[in-house]
């Protein structure tokens, strides 16, 4: 998008909060264009459904919603793009989140882990541990209630843990391509 | 195996572990980490998982660009190109132009060894090649019968007379240096 769209005071959002915004999707879809694209869809749709929010005071909460579910749409549709280009060498198609990350095999294999998670799972264990999100904030973003939120997280980590613990015995990263 | 209790004491379990605090200290929950070898198991675990977690928080760290989404940013880019791009235009005219100016240096209306341009009129002060100062100037005659332009070099006097000295020493200053024929 170019132009006006590019202009994030346009859309009541500061070129902080907007960064704050592209680091938050990029935490779902591991590249930053696509956090970027992500970002700038969620802002114009959040702009364009304003007259919905009734309490203004929880805008923030409600833009940061809308791009983790704007997130999760997209790195549905790059997994759907990188299943229909299987065929192709998987390394052009490889979207890496950072060389440290792949350096660190461990984390490498945490990362896809925590993208084969389920969705509420992966955003609890995401927006808490990556984001560093109180229980509450999760809690509004998700619109579920502090308690189940917890026990996502907890749900989500036991999951990891056999991810990684499976990982580790068969020395093979879950989900790798 | 995991029971109804493990699913509560495990939340308190994560609950110590993100606040770092020690996972034993609760009755409760040191009574059931002391019969429950799964529980034990998980809270290793989660401790370990909670510090890969931290790690890849700050390796999955955005960098940020500099200001690269203010619109202000973006003009003053859109200016500072603007203004790299025309300071470039400029400086190669300016060189081509010099590069003209220094072939023609080699002049074809004063002789090949002074430096001037063809655009230097009578009386601008030039000099030789070879010599670093300007202590000549141009004087130019033009036969009205032949129609051929006479370019003049003088010298300021120094008061030893040039062999092709026209008028002699003292004579208005000057001597003759060289005297070109221009078609």
């Amino acid at each position: 998008m170019s132009g006006q769209n590019d202009d994030p005071t346009r859309w009541g959002v500061s070129a902080d909060q907007r960064q704050r915004l592209v680091q938050l999707a990029y935490r779902f879809v591991w590249n930053r264009e696509d956090a970027e694209d992500a970002t700038q869809d969620a802002i114009i749709a959040a702009h364009e459904k304003r007259e919905e929010l009734r309490d203004e005071s929880k805008w923030w909460p409600w833009v940061r919603r809308i791009v983790v579910r704007r997130s999760l749409l997209v790195r549905r549709q790059a997994a759907r793009r990188r299943e229909s280009d299987s065929a192709k060498p998987w390394f052009v198609y490889q979207r890496v989140a950072d060389d440290a990350i792949e350096r660190n095999e461990r984390l490498a294999g945490m990362r896809r882990a925590i993208d084969a998670l389920p969705d509420r799972q992966r955003m609890a264990v995401t927006l808490r541990y990556l984001e560093q999100m109180s229980y509450p904030e999760i809690a509004e973003i998700m619109e579920l209630s502090e308690t189940t939120v917890r026990v996502h997280v907890c749900h989500g980590l036991e999951s990891l843990r056999s991810a990684m613990r499976e990982t580790e015995a068969v020395g093979k990263e879950p989900g790798s391509r | 195996m995991k029971t109804r209790d493990c699913e509560e004491i495990r939340l308190a379990l994560i609950e110590r572990i993100e606040h770092a605090q020690p996972v034993a200290g609760d009755p409760n929950v040191d009574r059931h980490m002391r019969s429950c070898a799964a529980c034990r198991t998980f809270a290793k675990e989660v401790a370990v998982l909670v510090a890969d977690l931290a790690e890849l928080r700050e390796l999955s760290r955005l960098k940020v660009l500099p200001d690269e989404n203010r619109a202000g940013f973006r003009r003053v880019a859109h200016r500072l190109r603007w203004a790299i791009g025309m300071a470039a235009v400029l400086a190669m005219s300016f060189g081509l132009w010099q590069v003209n100016r220094s072939v023609d240096e080699v002049i074809v209306d004063a002789g090949p060894d002074v430096i001037a341009t063809p655009m230097e009129r009578p009386g601008t002060v030039v000099r030789l090649r070879g010599e670093s100062k300007e202590k000549y100037f141009l004087v130019e005659k033009e036969s009205k019968r032949s129609g051929v332009r006479v370019i003049w070099l003088h010298r300021q006097f120094t008061g030893v007379a040039d062999k092709d000295d026209e008028a002699g020493p003292g004579h208005g200053g000057v001597d003759v240096l060289k005297k070109t024929r221009v078609s």
